[in-house]
Formats: C-alpha cells, structure tokens, sequence
C-alpha cells in the first residue's frame, strides 16, 4: 500500500518514486495544502478507505499507518 | 410569496426557453447541478428556478418534505430539468455530508452550491435569548460552512466549482433587533473571502450577494406604515423582487462572472451606498 501512496505522488509530482522519502513531511516533499487535499482524494480512490486528515499526519509514513489502521 | 407579482415568473420562464432552445444566452452548460439550500420558498426559490432556467439539474435542501417542498419542486421541475429533494440540518455536520452522499449519487455532476438556507430570531440583544443567538449563527454561518466543506472535495476533483453565498446587507450595515442575524451575515463575508482564497488555485470561486429588502415571506409580515417607512429609506422606492437576487446568484453560479472571486454585491435598490 506504501508502494501504492508513493506512486501517487511522485506521478503527482513528476518525480522518480525513488526520491520520495517517506519519514519527511509533506512540505519538504514540496507539497503545500491544498497539493495533499487533492491527493489524498486519489489515495482515497485508490485504497478505498475514507480519510480524516489532520495536522499531525504530515508525512507518507504517518499516511499509511493511518490507512492501516483504517482497514 | 406573498408580495411576487405572479405573472413575472411565468413570463421569465418563458423568454428564458426561448433563449435555451435558440442556443444563445445559456451560459451553463447542461448536465450540470446546482445545490441550493433553502430552496422551497423566497429568495432560494427563485434562484434555484432561475438556475434552471438555465439548464441545470437543481438538488434542493430543506429541513423537511412537506407541501410546500412539493410545491417548490413542482414548479422547478417545470423547466424540465431534474430536481430532487434532500432533507437535514444544514447546521449538522453529519447532515450536510450524507446529503452530499445522496446528491452525488443522484446526480453527476455537482457544479454550483448556493448557500441560501438562514432564519431570523428578531430581538434587541438585551432581551435575546441564547437559543435564538445559537440557532440563527448555527444555520445562517456554520450550515453555510458546513455546505461548503462538504461540496470542495467534487469542486476540487473537478478542479471547478462556484460557490454563491447569501449573505444581506444588515451583514455589512447592522440592523437594530437582528444582532444575530446581522452577525451571521457578516459571518458569510469574511467566510466568503477566505474561501475564495483558499480555494482559488483550484478554480473554485466564491462569492456573496448581500440582498437589502426583498419581497419575501420574511417581509410580507410587516406592517404597513413599517414597510412604507422602509421603502422611504430606499432611494429607489420600493422592495426588491426575489427574482432581482436570482439574476445575480445565476450570473455568479456561471461562466460569466469567471474572473469574479472573493466579491459581495449588493441587491439593495441603493440602502446602502
């Protein structure tokens, strides 16, 4: 499912999935906050699972163990 | 509506069509839905009529079906587009989002919301009790947030959507006995602003009418040496019309007004200049 979040955004934004690190948030990524509203949308499609985002889920890793946790 | 003078409408639809039929004037394109709430009388009647006049398929909100919604629905239905109705609390947020369920699954294409629904609890504030404090910023402010909130993530999937708030111009005037009200709608306006600012790198407009005194329900109940004191204080002498509003909610709901965002304008036959 990692795999998955990570594909979405670096299709997102244009990158190699290999330069996404997943423990640095989505800001550094270079992601501002309607950029993660809008993915996390598509993740939200491609999971099938609903999510609440919140201030302390700000990188990929937070991200999926919520999904996780979610299912 | 007690004040409408009743062959207006119908004289309206009728030019209207023939301009939807001719292809020319329609700035919506058809297909898509207009959320209106508060939609089975007054000003979100008119809107939600003049928006399907243009084409649009209408979703209208209120609080409960009863003979008036049946009414309100007949008559939009009329234009022979699509129309439903969905029950809650625009107040609730549990409400706004399973409607918003409901309208997505009913309809495709969600592409305009008017937040109109709002009530008035009229009273000096010495004497206002706090129930008529609550309930009148709960449904006029945070049913208009709720809305929205629940309306942005089709907006930014599409990456489109306009949102028209109906704020008044006590918002932006004050008017003794409707410090609720008057708090609510200036509420709307800087709630407009900022969402047109949140929102408008994803193409989502927003904006606000402040309508001033419009023959409504609301209205009809005054008294008459009142509303003749009321006419006196505008300089073009008399209410305005709920259709008046609906021209300008549906020039804001369309691609018209494009480049318009973050703005409140006035449908006050000059109240307040």
């Amino acid at each position: 499912m990692k795999e998955k979040v990570i594909k979405i955004i670096a299709e997102y934004l244009d990158r190699e999935e290999s330069s996404i690190a997943t423990d640095v948030t989505f800001k550094e990524i270079g992601l501002d906050s309607l950029d993660i509203m809008e993915l996390v949308m598509q993740i939200e499609e491609e999971v099938d699972c609903k999510i609440e985002l919140s201030q302390e889920m700000d990188t990929i890793d937070k991200l999926c163990a919520y999904i996780e946790n979610q299912k | 509506m007690q004040c409408q003078r009743p062959g207006i409408l119908r004289k309206d639809r009728i030019g209207y069509q023939a301009v939807n039929r001719a292809g020319k004037g329609n700035q919506m394109e058809t297909g898509k839905t207009a959320i209106v709430t508060g939609a089975t009388r007054g000003i979100g009647k008119a809107i939600a009529l003049e928006l399907a006049k243009e084409g649009m398929d209408i979703a209208v909100i209120a609080t409960a079906q009863n003979e008036r919604s049946e009414k309100a629905l007949e008559e939009i239905g009329q234009t022979g587009v699509k129309v439903r109705l969905f029950t809650g609390d625009v107040s609730v947020q549990e409400d706004t989002a399973r409607m918003m369920e409901q309208i997505n699954s009913e309809f495709e294409h969600v592409a305009v919301l008017v937040n109109n629904a709002g009530i008035t609890r009229d009273s000096l504030l010495l004497s206002m009790k706090e129930e008529d404090i609550d309930r009148v910023i709960d449904v006029n402010l945070k049913g208009c947030m709720y809305m929205t909130k629940a309306c942005l993530r089709p907006f930014m999937k599409q990456k489109k959507g306009a949102i028209v708030n109906i704020s008044s111009v006590v918002g932006l005037m004050g008017n003794a006995g409707q410090a609720n009200y008057a708090a609510a709608k200036a509420g709307i306006i800087g709630f407009t602003k900022t969402i047109a600012r949140e929102y408008a790198a994803k193409n989502i407009r927003c904006n606000a009418i402040a309508p001033g005194f419009i023959c409504t329900d609301m209205t009809a109940q005054l008294p008459p040496e009142a509303a003749e004191q009321l006419k006196s204080q505008i300089p073009l002498k008399r209410l305005g019309a709920a259709e008046e509003v609906a021209h300008l909610a549906a020039f804001l709901a369309g691609d018209k007004s494009a480049y318009i965002t973050g703005e409140v304008i006035k449908v006050d036959g000059g109240m307040y200049i």
